[in-house]
């Protein structure tokens, strides 16, 4: 038997309709022949493949509506077998539309639907008194007598009350009329326009509109009206505004239509809503095929609502919900349909319409002339996304737990015995046992044995503190633990004194340590203590951090001077969900891969835009490095989309959200073009698809880049403030500090702000340990924040008594320390220095030295303590005379005190010195004085840095 | 082994859809019939709705387009409500009804060219049985397959592969003899492999 054969027999064979013997040699043949045995499995595989298919399907519900539509075709069927006045022909006219469009079902089944409840409201109607009946009833219901004016010239929506004085044929109303002829009146001549496909011509439906009948529209009986203004309650409003949303298909189907808002239990006022509503669903607004061109870069859609409004004069606007949003936009000569629909439906954001239908069309005015569009996006599709970001959340809370599970293993090993392990580890296992040996054993260990609360409380973002000595606030430290959270810290080394005094003193891994001091653990008075905090860095990813301190008591002289060391080397876990931080960007569509449209090759040169006018411009002119050497300018998102338009001159719409990037890895050369879109989706993080000849794009993570990204009416102003004066005022700073934390902790929004908008002053609130500092500033008036800016700060006394109780400022100021007296109050001030590069001022040098914010004046806890000026000039000369001037006068006293068992220090040594002259740079310090005596310590805060010191 | 796990439970799963679907008890059908022919309608959206899913795909891989598949299965209701009063219980309804089927879906005049029966709105609703991917592509291949074969084919390809009948159902349905339907039969199959052989047969299943 040769191939042909088989490939003949080959279905037959497959049914098992063969004889047998004839079977007996197919599979014979095919056992030997891997072509026809590849072809035999080729077709099963398929056909099985086939089998997966009904399991594929989504359901709509098909049959509920087939049902609905042939029990009104049986009721109407009925209705005209009684000779109502509905001509048949008609009612079978609008019943023989080609069947429903589903997803959004079609106007047909509107018609019946409407038709079905307008039945139902006649059947309850029978038998009402005469007086009740519905206003202005057209109809009459007389047996056998013939009504003028059937369907076609009935209305459908008008508001003239010019037009219809011009009425020629006055309405009829007799008591005997039927709500329900009214209803099925009236949509006679609807059926007949609406047609179910979007965007099919609607040369001009005015044009079937009689004006015969406005006064069926416009009149109503004022009396029957108050009997309808019963409430109705909202969940019973809402499944019937529901029901008719889903049956009633807008004509723009992109477009949503509030739907009207009623108060009554009357089925008439019901249908009086749905009617309306359906009118206005039918409506197409010829002014939306106005054409545009568009090219929009990173652009807010309130700004882009505006230039399209300014273009078309059609009321297009961004609602609260969406307006910031930024999107990339280009497209030639396009409908203004077309931009709306593409602007809604890739994100999920709806039109709504809304204004009244323009004047009389015979007056010249056009039609939809006052339409309004505004764009939203609903509660249920935010909800949808605060969904999405919880379980990003949860997921990269596990992620994180499985990281430190890694941990596990090791628990039982000291510090030491673990850096013991570490020297001999596999190179895999290295820097995990690394971690445990150093300061994030205590951390690490501490985490497995937090109480259910705890942990809680560490996912709210708290900051957990655990000490052998716990103060209010803090956790008690276990035993077992305290042993090695000191032995960890080999950093430190700690000198005792005769007096009992103990102080410590950092020793660095290659120095060798002073012969007196000792390690920690040598010294019972030290305690230990350890700190554990879980931060939500970027949306989507957690790390764990914290570190280990120690802590001894006071020595007698100074209440409250003891040692309090805390250091950290986190992070020790980091925690990634899968779709989060990294999640990949790609094609949403895979059948399009194969789309013949998308063979063409293509070259992608992106530009940048950073260099150029808005939105994206004004960079600093100091880019690059510091070496001087000016690097490329990177590219953004819509940069790209830009280049990619050009050589496709495909119309694109995308969403925008700042992240740079360098130009290479996003520039293309003759690459077919799906593989350009799947690269450059991959590189930038956008999943990507196509769709009507529309390339579409949105972040793989969007849900959480529209929590970081910035709108741009802020950035413009910013960086127009900053273009004029050349930096930011304080003021400024501060008001970007209000920005949310997610804003400002995302670290591409920064890189933007910084790189393209030239906010340099960015990096000041980056810092999670400023910030806090910045955004208490605001509480102060702008007088009081010039003052704390000039050398003597703003104290305490010319605080506001409700500035005095902040509870904010009590704990920067003292540290949760006990106060001593009522006058370290009184001496309190706030100070503020913001720095900007260009100048020269001395910097504090070493640790022991006098600080730069005080300098203490006399020994002891009551001595008093000078302010030391900022002091900055433009030379490095001026600036160290300055700061020498500047400086207090050093008494024998104060050494004495500050240096007992140094003699090598003197007065001449502690005066400023010229290498300690350094040009300043972009910088702000937010000083806490608490009293103008050594009582408490100076505390202050700067990017990433918080000190103190007893000056 | 998770994975594996997974994918039984899921086919697990199907089966009671498909169980739900069309074999349920017997009697069950003729009780919906009846009473729906005596006018309730909830009777028959439930008669209806056992014969939905089994519809649809015949119709989707006869059009090649959801949502003309979707409008043909609803117009085909519509037709069998219309006619029900004439259905006499001498043929199964399902067959019946699949006859109407596939009378609306020859003459069905496509809305739109079947491009893009994957649309992203459609991709959410696939069952996990393996990743989405995966799941997606296996229905490009098939919608793919379909798509290089007449629409005569498809409805006996489908009829036989989905539905079971027999030749002669086929051929009583189409008005053919069995000999032709037959023939057809080899002639779709033969097309298919034919289809496979230039899509690449290394392709990822």
């Amino acid at each position: 038997m040769n191939c042909r054969r088989v490939e003949q027999l080959l279905s037959q064979h497959l049914e098992g309709l063969l004889p047998t013997r004839v079977a007996g040699a197919v599979e014979a043949h095919l056992a030997d022949c891997p072509d026809c045995r590849r072809r035999r499995d080729s077709i099963r595989t398929l056909e099985s493949q086939l089998h997966e298919l009904p399991a594929l399907l989504p359901l709509r519900d098909i049959e509920r509506r087939a049902v609905g539509r042939w029990m009104t075709e049986r009721e109407l069927a009925g209705l005209s077998s009684r000779r109502w006045f509905l001509p048949r022909a008609a009612l079978q006219r609008s019943l023989r539309q080609p069947p429903a469009r589903l997803a959004p079902l079609g106007a047909a089944t509107a018609v019946l639907l409407l038709l079905s409840l307008g039945l139902m409201i006649a059947r309850q109607h029978h038998g009402r008194p005469r007086g009740q009946q519905g206003p202005s009833v057209v109809v009459t219901s007389s047996p056998g007598r013939s009504v003028p004016q059937p369907g076609p010239h009935l209305p459908l929506y008008s508001h003239e009350p010019r037009v219809v004085a011009n009425n020629p044929v006055q309405p009829r109303t007799e008591g005997k009329g039927s709500p329900v002829l009214t209803r099925i009146a009236n949509l006679g001549p609807s059926s007949g326009t609406v047609s179910n496909r979007p965007h099919a011509a609607d040369p001009s439906p005015r044009a079937q509109i009689s004006r015969v009948d406005d006064l069926v529209y416009v009149n109503c009986n004022p009396e029957t009206a108050i009997h309808e203004w019963v409430p109705l309650r909202p969940d019973e409003w809402e499944k019937i505004e529901a029901r008719v949303r889903h049956s009633v298909q807008v004509r723009d189907d992109f477009v949503q239509i509030p739907f009207p808002r009623l108060v009554s239990t009357s089925e008439r006022q019901i249908a009086r809503a749905v009617e309306s509503y359906k009118r206005e669903a039918a409506i197409v607004d010829p002014r939306l095929s106005r054409e545009v061109t568009c090219a929009f870069k990173a652009t807010a859609l309130s700004d882009l609502c505006d230039r399209l409004r300014a273009d078309t004069g059609i009321q297009l606007v961004a609602g609260n919900s969406v307006a910031d949003e930024k999107v990339t936009l280009f497209c030639e000569k396009t409908p203004l349909r077309e931009v709306m629909r593409q602007l809604s439906r890739p994100f999920g954001y709806t039109w709504l319409r809304s204004g009244a239908p323009p004047g009389p069309p015979n007056l010249g005015g056009e039609r939809g002339g006052s339409y309004r569009y505004e764009l939203a996006q609903d509660l249920k599709s935010q909800l949808l996304e605060e969904e999405l970001r919880n379980h990003e959340r949860n997921a990269a809370l596990l992620a994180l737990e499985r990281e430190i599970d890694q941990f596990r293993p090791f628990l039982s090993l000291s510090p030491d015995e673990v850096l013991a392990r570490a020297k001999t580890a596999p190179a895999a296992e290295k820097p995990l046992l690394e971690k445990l040996a150093g300061l994030g054993w205590g951390p690490i260990q501490m985490y497995f044995r937090l109480s259910p609360q705890q942990q809680a409380a560490l996912r709210a973002g708290q900051t957990l503190t655990f000490s052998e000595e716990p103060k209010p606030g803090e956790y008690p430290l276990p035993r077992d633990l305290a042993r090695g959270a000191l032995q960890c810290q080999r950093t430190w080394r700690v000198i005792k004194y005769v007096n009992g005094g103990v102080d410590a003193a950092p020793a660095g891994e290659g120095d060798t340590p002073d012969p007196k001091s000792v390690p920690l653990t040598a010294v019972p008075e030290v305690h230990a203590m350890v700190s554990l905090s879980l931060s939500q860095g970027e949306l989507g990813q957690f790390t764990l951090d914290g570190g280990c301190g120690f802590f001894a008591p006071p020595i007698s002289k100074r209440a409250d001077d003891g040692l309090n060391v805390n250091s950290g080397s986190g992070p020790y876990a980091v925690g990634t969900a899968p779709g989060g931080a990294r999640s990949e960007g790609g094609l949403v569509n895979p059948r399009l891969a194969r789309d013949p449209a998308l063979r063409q090759r293509v070259s992608v040169q992106p530009r940048s835009s950073c260099d150029l006018s808005p939105p994206f411009g004004h960079p600093s002119p100091t880019r690059g490095g510091a070496g001087g050497e000016v690097s490329q300018p990177k590219v953004t998102t819509a940069d790209v989309l830009e280049a990619l338009h050009r050589a496709t001159s495909l119309p694109i719409v995308a969403d925008f959200y700042t992240r740079l990037y360098k130009p290479e890895p996003v520039s293309l050369k003759n690459q077919p073009l799906s593989q350009t879109l799947n690269q450059l989706a991959e590189a930038m993080r956008l999943r990507w698809n196509k769709e009507e000849g529309w390339l579409q794009f949105r972040s793989a993570t969007y849900y959480h880049d529209r929590l970081k990204e910035v709108p741009n009416r802020l950035l413009t102003r910013w960086a127009a403030a900053r273009r004029q004066q050349g930096i930011l005022t304080l003021d400024q700073v501060i008001e970007i500090a209000q920005l949310t934390d997610q804003q400002l902790d995302g670290a591409e929004m920064a890189e933007g702000a910084m790189e393209c908008w030239g906010l340099k002053e960015w990096r000041l609130v980056r810092s999670g340990l400023l910030r806090p500092h910045v955004r208490f500033l605001a509480s102060f008036t702008p007088e009081q924040r010039q003052e704390m800016m000039s050398a003597a700060g703003l104290p305490f006394t010319r605080m506001s008594l409700g500035q005095q109780q902040q509870g904010f400022l009590a704990g920067a100021l003292f540290g949760g320390r006990t106060l001593q007296s009522l006058d370290d109050l009184a001496g309190a001030t706030l100070r503020v220095d913001y720095s900007q590069p260009g100048w020269y001022q001395w910097l504090k040098p070493g640790d022991v030295s006098p600080g730069r914010w005080a300098v203490s004046l006399e020994p002891g806890p009551k001595g008093r303590r000078a302010l030391m000026p900022p002091v900055r000039e433009r030379t490095p000369e001026a600036a160290l005379r300055a700061a020498r001037r500047a400086f207090p006068s050093v008494t024998d006293a104060m050494l004495a005190a500050h240096y007992p068992d140094r003699p090598d220090v003197t007065a001449e040594k502690l005066l400023p010195q010229p290498e300690q002259i350094a040009p300043t740079e972009l910088d702000l310090v937010i000083v806490y004085i608490p009293g103008t005596t050594n009582a408490h310590p100076v505390r202050w805060w700067r990017v990433n840095q918080q000190l103190s010191s007893w000056g | 082994m998770d994975a594996l796990c997974k994918r039984k439970r899921m086919v697990g799963i199907q089966q009671w859809v498909a169980v739900g679907e069309s074999e349920q008890e017997p009697g069950l059908e003729a009780e919906l019939l009846r009473a729906g022919k005596a006018g309730d309608p909830r009777a028959l959206e439930s008669l209806l709705a056992l014969h939905k899913r089994s519809l649809l795909a015949l119709c989707y891989g006869i059009l090649g387009h959801l949502e003309d598949a979707e409008d043909a299965a609803q117009e085909t209701f519509l037709r069998a409500l219309r006619a029900l009063p004439r259905f006499r219980s001498e043929a199964a309804f399902r067959t019946w009804l699949f006859r109407i089927g596939i009378n609306v879906c020859l003459k069905w005049k496509a809305s739109r060219p079947p491009t893009e029966p994957w649309a992203e709105e459609q991709t959410g609703i696939a069952p996990e049985t393996a990743s989405p991917e995966i799941v997606a592509l296996r229905h490009l291949q098939v919608m793919e397959a379909l798509d290089s074969l007449p629409r005569r084919l498809r409805v006996i390809l489908l009829l036989k592969v989905l539905e079971g009948w027999s030749v002669a159902e086929i051929g009583a349905a189409l008005g053919w003899n069995s000999m032709r339907v037959q023939n057809e039969l080899a002639r779709a199959r033969r097309a298919l492999a034919d289809w496979r052989r230039g899509a690449g047969e290394g392709e990822p299943r």
